[in-house]
């Protein structure tokens, strides 16, 4: 190759190249940084979610509210219907290591896991939950958040509906388990009083978005 | 070090200070072009927090279950301060005290108010509608609406799975 004797000006392209690179990437950071919509900057973008979080809490505190037994005068022990929810999905997946999920069809739940377990189609939290997805199109997943003895904080799935998008929702309830509750010889919740009755506590996440 | 006899390949001052002028431009008008809009912006913003407030009296306390516990259970709605809620509210007079009562006298005007309760058939995955009002429809004017979860019981258990609805204009 002829070396050219004239070799000035050839940084300016790379320059240029470099420029037009770096303006286009802080474009493409600054357009997606944002979402520019009808309602940015209005309450009614506030109020989707609020109107979400308020049927989610609402959900979770009624259920808490019913005595099971009233309902299922077979097991007149368990004051509220969220708990019984919480013990049943544990005893019936052998210990709560199993995830379900919404099928739109006549099996409902169907386990994600391990399809031998029976379905949670049964249990007041599932069948409230369903009311949302067949009716207004809202996805949830429920997680159940709980401690061992040493304090390290574990969260394991019961209902996975899939991972929830960017404007998701979540709300969450205390619920207390004791000896009596836990049916199974292994259980993913620990038991963190071994002396006395008390099992553990166990914090009932529910998150939604609209699908 | 030598000196530099030329200055090639050195980004200029110039294209430096031009183009952060043009991204704080470009940032300022992101940010400011939904701003623009606000005066065609309806004021329901006002109403829907007015729902929501009257929604959340409703559910928490003024329907709500005392007959189980010698407290309201907030979310368990009792049917029958449903229908005696929808009885005061068929009549003006009656209307007019419900509403005051619910905070929707604002001094120079008493909002209007509907309150629709929607139950589950779990079954058909169908509502049925009730609904509360004294007969005065929000037409073309803006509403701000509330929704919340219940569970409606009229002495049978665990009650009905519902929708209520709180509309405000």
């Amino acid at each position: 190759m002829v070396k050219s004797g004239e070799d000035g000006g050839q940084i300016y392209t790379i320059e240029a190249i470099t420029s037009a690179l770096l303006l286009l990437s802080v474009l493409i950071i600054v357009v997606q940084a944002t979402s520019i919509t009808p309602l940015t900057v209005s309450f009614t973008n506030e109020h989707v979610k609020l109107e979400l979080q308020n049927m989610g809490a609402d959900m979770l505190t009624s259920l808490d509210e019913t005595p099971y037994s009233a309902v299922y005068t077979s097991d007149p022990a368990v004051p509220s219907c969220l708990k019984k929810s919480i013990t049943d999905w544990i005893n019936i997946t052998g210990g709560g290591s199993d995830w379900f999920a919404w099928s739109n069809s006549t099996s409902k739940y169907v386990s994600l896991l391990n399809a031998s377990n029976p379905s949670i189609n049964s249990l007041p939290l599932a069948n409230t939950l369903s009311m949302l997805i067949k009716t207004y199109g809202i996805a949830y997943n429920v997680e159940v958040r709980y401690s061992d003895i040493n304090g390290n904080i574990y969260n394991t799935k019961m209902i996975w509906n899939g991972d929830p998008s960017e404007n998701s929702v979540t709300v969450s309830r205390v619920v207390a388990l004791h000896d009596s509750d836990i049916l199974q010889d292994s259980c993913v919740i620990p038991d963190v009083s071994p002396g006395t009755k008390f099992y553990n506590m166990v914090e009932v996440r529910l998150t939604m978005w609209v699908m | 070090m030598g000196i530099v006899n030329n200055n090639y390949g050195q980004i200029s001052i110039d294209f430096l200070v031009g183009i952060t002028i043009f991204l704080l431009a470009f940032l300022y008008l992101i940010t400011s072009i939904p701003t623009l809009f606000i005066p065609f912006q309806s004021n329901s913003d006002e109403l829907t927090m007015m729902a929501d407030k009257v929604a959340a009296t409703l559910v928490e306390t003024e329907l709500a279950n005392t007959t189980e516990a010698n407290t309201p259970l907030p979310g368990i709605i009792d049917y029958s301060k449903f229908i005696d809620m929808k009885n005061n509210m068929s009549t003006s007079s009656g209307s007019l005290e419900t509403r005051k009562s619910l905070g929707l006298d604002t001094g120079d005007r008493v909002y209007n108010l509907e309150v629709i309760l929607q139950e589950y058939n779990d079954s058909t995955s169908a509502f049925t509608n009730y609904t509360i009002s004294d007969g005065s429809s929000a037409g073309n004017s803006n509403v701000g609406q509330s929704r919340r979860f219940v569970m409606v019981r009229n002495n049978d258990f665990p009650g009905t799975k519902a929708i209520m609805v709180v509309r405000v204009w």
